[in-house]
């Protein structure tokens, strides 16, 4: 089917591939051969499930050169810390990937799986979009270091989406994020959304800090976070002081 | 939308003309269309609207999502048709519509991909089609010769039915 190189965009989503690891083996020969697929959505295909179907998906984007957009959602890459440490060995090769949403994909499981997305996205340059909404990362503060770490290094992340990942549970989070984005001078947009942001008064400080600093971010999207009225008018007076006039955008609804 | 439900279809071919020449006439500037095939009464509407759609060349997007085509066969020869006249779309959605349910009508979707060669964007999602790996084949065998499709949507289908599905890959 793929050695037609026309389609640009195949959907395979919701097909139960990772059940069976020839699944996942048959996909990495049609890759090898394709060079028009720019956009591979394999959602829901619990292809975390076993470690053999990531070494096929590894191989394949070795020597892929056309997939631009990846989406691996919900694919309990987590599960196994090995998962991880595959997909990490491609961000450091492949130069291709711009686009990658690695959400819903049980990441809080082990800290692991963080450590070594770090050390892909200090040596990728080419990674534009990461998404890693939905990961619960909140659950550990050593995933908030580690992505620190991370984009303190990073030049390429443009968009990066936390979404929904419990960070206002523990104000070390938003500490390191910060301290990211102190160094950090690529990303433009933020989302932030639902993360219970406003349970606690020192996440709200940060975010003043944040906002009154950055010398780069144009979009910051604060969404279902329990931030009440009087304390969005703070965050936006904080943009407006922005030391440099940096005037972020925030998106409350 | 017009509704072409509320046309006066007769079995008497020059009402039946009449019929089809006011509905192009109606929709000839359209590049959307929408049809809830469920709400056909006979069968014989389908086939109307059918030959409405192969000589209407504006359409470029044509919805038949959900409109159980693939219950009945004669619904795929008649689309099947439409195709072989009709140039001017370029995306059509067909998701829903049990097209794996048996073989058959994936063969008819393979002829339309050979024989057309307008559609870039096909949505094929939520069709049993790994019920059978002979809709993969015939899919495959279609993709060989088509160049024209873009983006394609085979999500929801069950692959995973059948270890043999994704070879044809």
């Amino acid at each position: 089917m793929l050695i037609n190189n026309s389609i640009k965009h195949l959907n395979l989503s919701y097909n139960g591939l990772g059940e069976n690891e020839n699944n996942i083996s048959h996909l990495k020969e049609a890759l090898q051969t394709n060079y028009s697929i720019k956009f591979l959505q394999l959602n829901f295909n619990q292809i975390g499930n076993n470690e053999k179907n990531i070494i096929h998906l590894k191989e394949a984007l070795l020597l892929n050169s056309s997939i631009s957009k990846l989406s691996l959602i919900h694919n309990n890459l987590g599960l196994n810390i090995n998962n991880m440490l595959h997909l990490s060995e491609v961000l450091k090769t492949n130069k291709f990937i711009e686009n990658l949403n690695l959400g819903f994909n049980n990441l809080r499981e082990n800290a692991d799986n963080m450590f070594y997305l770090k050390e892909a996205l200090k040596i990728n340059n080419s990674l534009i979009n990461l998404n890693l909404s939905y990961n619960e990362l909140g659950k550990s503060d050593k995933n908030m270091l580690y992505l620190k770490e991370a984009l303190e290094i990073n030049k390429s992340i443009t968009y990066l989406l936390l979404g929904c990942n419990n960070l206002g549970k523990n104000e070390n989070n938003f500490l390191y994020l910060k301290e990211a984005l102190q160094k950090n001078n690529s990303i433009q947009y933020l989302d932030l959304k639902n993360n219970k942001i406003g349970i606690n008064q020192i996440n709200i400080f940060i975010l003043k800090e944040i906002l009154q600093t950055n010398i780069k971010i144009q979009v910051l999207k604060l969404t279902d976070n329990d931030i009440v009225d009087n304390v969005q008018k703070e965050l936006s007076q904080a943009s407006l002081s922005n030391d440099i006039y940096n005037q972020i955008k925030i998106e409350f609804a | 939308m017009f509704n072409l439900i509320e046309e006066k279809l007769d079995s008497e071919y020059f009402a039946y003309y009449i019929c089809l020449y006011l509905s192009i006439n109606s929709i000839k500037n359209k590049k959307e269309l929408e049809i809830d095939v469920k709400t056909f009464t006979k069968q014989n509407d389908f086939e109307f609207l059918i030959n409405i759609i192969s000589l209407a060349s504006s359409i470029e997007e044509l919805n038949l999502t959900s409109s159980d085509i693939g219950m009945n066969l004669d619904n795929m020869n008649y689309l099947t048709n439409a195709f072989s006249i009709n140039n001017s779309i370029k995306i059509l959605d067909l998701s829903k519509n049990y097209l794996g349910v048996d073989e058959d009508k994936m063969f008819y979707l393979k002829e339309i991909l050979l024989i057309n060669q307008s559609i870039q964007d096909l949505d094929i999602s939520y069709n049993e089609l790994g019920q059978n790996e002979k809709n993969i084949i015939y899919l495959k065998e279609a993709l060989l010769i088509n160049n024209s499709i873009q983006n394609l949507d085979i999500s929801f289908n069950h692959f995973c039915e059948n270890e043999n599905n994704m070879q044809y890959l």
